[in-house]
């Protein structure tokens, strides 16, 4: 017995009936809170229900989909049909299917943490609230907190297809965001800081509060730098933004379709100084860690880049197929509305051996970047060019000089890959995009073109 | 949708514990998206959203809950969940739902619903066509159709009950050009607050040219300069500058809690005397437009500059409580699963007089941006950032070589007062604009202006 099996039944009959014989459907209940604290007192309170079901077909070689946020039985009867007639507008494709039953045993994960699920609201209020006042007394430059969020979801998600895959499972998550405004006459300069658990009582406001309140300070009297070529200081969150967007090269789709400058360097080194990149579905205490894709294939851990050798993409069953390969289980589907494609789970760059401080020293002068801003406008996955707003520090010799705004740092993302000079031991972990979490250490990369004055 | 009985109920039930102010929204929206990839259709979903939100005020404090439950049940149990949030003692209130009647300017000559999934498809089969007909580097084709009929009910606890239905589509070409072992991509798309009739007059065909050549020039440019620099952006998405340098910072959504940089500013110079800037919700069917807006406020033109002096923000309910300023009819979310906040509608500078040839008057070395990417702001400290799609060098007064690769970057403030001069010639262009309402369509639009002093982020 799993939940909402009247609903599976009712969609699995609906396609009997109509003469569809490969289904997948794809639900998911989910329910979250968001706490907005101003001046002490919450600003905004949002609690969401949502759930929703979507259905893939099978029809004469193509796939159709349709959801439907509506369970009664006609909604869902004719979800199905509007699946099975449009999947004729497609043209077939020997390569697309349903994955089999995998018969991997499903890993067991612990992903929903009860104490989380009863934590009263009171607490959830009192530390938003104390996050807000923490942040303000963190230093006296700080004139205000732009926002300060406590924020929680729950959620179920079931896959079932005809190929007697049906699989559940639940998880929860929390997290916390301060923002903060400091200010030194007529400069203003923010800096936020959050953290992301399932367990409630790892969640320091006050610790969250000094790292954000420190960031925006740090900033202040924040000058242009001279436009060059500069070694850069790559920090974890900078080198994040950069993995969210450009982990698309490695999505065999994207390869396929012509969309990717990894396309044919399978077993060939992309990097010559042997980084070495992972996406791990199944990491312990990863944000996004799920025992079965969007398909109901088996998680597992991947390398795609090893030592610098490029070895796998990210594959779903029809990617899978079209390349002659098994599925890596990742399929992704944007929530039960969406299409499967392919997307990261737990991806992140391995940590080297030198402390971020050390790396830093070794080169007489270099521009870390704390942050990177607009990306998705100035970052383009498929030529693999990015240019972005930045923000960060010049140092020398390690030491910091003054802060740094209002740059912007170009290159090529495959080319920067190449020319990573050294690896930090400090791997650390984002919050999650979707059904995405991006980790990376500290990197030095030897020259990216800075745009300033 | 639902009976005003139940509204009625599901409203009385959210006063229940002394809440100032409760607001029903009730959204039912059928959608159809296509997408062309390699040649064919790739993939095409349909789907029904229906649920409602439920939106409270204690004072100044907003709860929202969401529900896919609209029954009589369903939504009473989720406005007494909202209810116990917070309470407030407060006398009875007697809740007289009286619905007005909207009249809408936006009207549908073909509804969507009335034209096949074939024939939707057939727009995306000819902009694919002409694209890769368009130049043998042209390497893959991903072009996008979609469509939807959106059913929005609204009743508040002041007695207003408002319906309206938007029917939004929109088509979206992209190509990319493989030149050399690298690949460079071009995009164009469009799309309003209409029926089929918007695909009219070759639109699929205009717009896979535009995305094709756009792609070819691209792959045979080189990388842009870096450094402080006069730019000249072009019309229609170059608004993108103004929406994200200033927009977001005018919307009360910020300027309400003071982390706005223009919170302040009311009544001072806050841009050239050349820059008038509007925020207009009402011009019949465009992208950004709607009858009412999302709380059952009538959207307005709301004038945000006029010659460089602030003169309005854009204001939604909760914004105005906070304020005390009237509601611009600038509440907008993207769904029942959002509480309103103030958004953009159709946001763009106005004409001026310039031409581009006095424009590119004195510039020894120059941007000029023809078209431009998306971008974002901090509204704290005004930064922001956007991408440059399509650029070229400005050499001693002439355009000259076209230059990819570079990003914009400054801060608001500045530039707005950096606008020299205004042209002549205004478009509008379609974009999708995120913030914590969820995404909303919105139009930016701009003639085109020049900007004294930039800086631009390139790899020279």
């Amino acid at each position: 017995m799993k939940p909402y099996d009247e609903v599976f039944g009712a969609v699995f009959d609906a396609a009997k009936k109509i003469g569809a014989k490969d289904v997948e459907a794809n639900l998911e209940d989910g329910a979250s809170l968001g706490i907005r604290i101003f001046k002490q007192d919450f600003e905004s309170f949002d609690l969401h229900n949502t759930r929703g079901i979507g259905v893939r077909v099978l029809n004469e070689g193509s796939f159709g989909y349709a959801f439907s946020e509506s369970f009664e039985t006609e909604a869902l009867e004719e979800m199905v049909r509007l699946a099975f007639d449009n999947a004729r507008l497609s043209p077939p494709n020997e390569v697309n299917a349903l994955p089999a039953l995998d018969k991997t045993p499903e890993p067991k994960m612990n992903l929903f943490n009860e104490e989380l699920d009863k934590t009263p609201v009171e607490k959830k209020i009192e530390l938003a609230k104390r996050l807000e006042k923490a942040a303000l007394e963190a230093d006296p430059l700080i004139d205000k907190v732009s926002w300060a969020t406590y924020g929680d979801g729950s959620g179920l998600t079931r896959v079932a297809n005809t190929n007697g895959v049906d699989r559940a499972y639940r998880s929860n998550l929390a997290y916390a965001v301060v923002g903060a405004l400091a200010k030194k006459e007529n400069d203003v300069k923010s800096g936020f800081d959050f953290k992301v658990t399932r367990n409630f009582r790892e969640i320091n406001p006050d610790s969250i509060a000094r790292t954000a309140a420190k960031r925006a300070v740090d900033m202040l009297g924040a000058q242009v730098p001279a436009s060059g070529s500069y070694p850069v200081i790559l920090t974890t969150r900078a080198m994040i933004s950069l993995l969210s967007v450009f982990s698309a090269v490695f999505s065999a789709k994207n390869v396929q379709m012509g969309k990717s400058l990894l396309a044919g360097k399978l077993g060939q080194t992309i990097c010559k100084t042997g980084v070495t990149i992972v996406d791990d579905a199944l990491l312990p205490n990863g944000y996004v860690t799920r025992p079965f894709d969007a398909e109901g294939v088996i998680s597992r851990r991947l390398e795609l880049l090893t030592n610098g050798v490029l070895n796998s993409y990210l594959h779903n069953t029809i990617s899978a197929r079209k390349d002659g390969v098994a599925s890596t289980g990742h399929a992704a589907r944007g929530g039960f509305k969406g299409s499967v494609e392919i997307a990261p789970s737990n991806f992140y760059i391995v940590s080297g051996k030198m402390k971020p401080e050390d790396l830093e020293k070794s080169v007489p002068e270099a521009i870390r970047i704390e942050e990177l801003q607009g990306l998705h406008a100035g970052c383009n996955p498929i030529s693999g060019d990015f240019s972005s707003a930045a923000s960060g520090f010049l140092l020398k010799n390690g030491e910091v000089a003054h802060p740094l705004n209002n740059f912007t740092v170009s290159g090529n993302f495959l080319k920067m890959l190449d020319s990573v000079d050294g690896v930090a031991n400090n791997l650390e972990f984002l919050s999650p995009s979707g059904s995405s979490c991006f980790g990376s250490p500290t990197l030095l990369v030897s020259g990216l073109s800075i745009a300033g004055k | 949708m639902v009976d005003l009985e139940i509204l009625k109920k599901a409203l009385d039930a959210a006063l229940s514990n002394g809440a100032s102010f409760a607001e029903i929204f009730v959204e039912d929206k059928v959608i159809n998206s296509l997408t062309y990839l390699d040649g064919g259709l790739e993939k095409s979903i349909c789907g029904r959203d229906h649920g409602a939100g439920i939106r409270l005020f204690y004072g100044n404090r907003c709860i929202f809950a969401c529900t896919n439950d609209t029954s009589e049940n369903g939504l009473v149990k989720t406005a007494l969940t909202a209810a116990k949030a917070y309470r407030e003692s407060r006398g009875d209130v007697n809740i007289n739902l009286v619905e007005t009647k909207l009249n809408s300017p936006h009207k549908i000559l073909i509804p969507v619903t009335a034209v096949c999934l074939k024939d939707k498809m057939d727009l995306l089969r000819r902009a694919d066509k002409k694209a890769r007909e368009y130049d043998p580097i042209i390497t893959q084709v991903e072009a996008g159709y979609h469509d939807s009929v959106q059913n929005i009910l609204i009743a508040n606890s002041e007695g207003l009950v408002v319906r309206d239905t938007r029917t939004r589509t929109r088509l979206g070409v992209a190509a990319i050009a493989t030149f050399r072992g690298e690949k460079q991509t071009g995009s164009e798309r469009h799309g309003a607050l209409k029926g089929f009739e918007l695909y009219e007059k070759n639109v699929p065909e205009r717009l896979a040219e535009e995305a094709a050549r756009e792609a070819v020039v691209m792959s045979k440019a080189e990388y842009a300069p870096s450094g402080e620099m006069p730019c000249i952006i072009e019309n229609a998405f170059g608004g993108v500058i103004f929406h994200e340098a200033c927009g977001h910072s005018l919307e009360t959504t910020s300027v309400a809690k003071g982390t706005s940089v223009f919170a302040n500013k009311m009544g001072e110079k806050i841009a050239s005397d050349c820059v008038t800037a509007i925020d207009d919700g009402t011009t019949p069917n465009e992208w950004g437009s709607t009858a009412t807006d999302d709380e059952g406020a009538p959207t307005q033109k709301t004038v945000l500059i006029e010659d460089g002096i602030l003169k309005s923000f854009m204001v939604d309910k909760l914004g105005g409580l906070k304020l005390g300023l009237p509601s611009t009819g600038s509440g907008r979310r993207e769904s029942y699963h959002f509480a309103p906040t103030s958004r953009m509608r159709n946001t763009y500078i106005a004409p001026g007089k310039a031409t581009l040839e006095k424009m590119l008057e004195g510039i020894e070395l120059g941007l000029y941006a023809k078209k431009m990417g998306g971008g974002s702001v901090n509204p704290g400290t005004g930064d922001f950032n956007f991408g440059v799609s399509e650029g070229y060098l400005i050499e001693k007064g002439k355009i000259t070589r076209p230059v990819r690769g570079a990003a914009l970057v400054g801060s608001g403030q500045e530039v707005l007062l950096r606008i020299e001069m205004v042209g002549n010639n205004l478009a509008f262009a379609t974009g999708m604009c995120g913030s914590i309402s969820g995404s909303v369509p919105t139009n930016v639009g701009q003639p085109a202006i020049k900007i004294s002093k930039i800086t631009v982020g390139g790899r020279k």
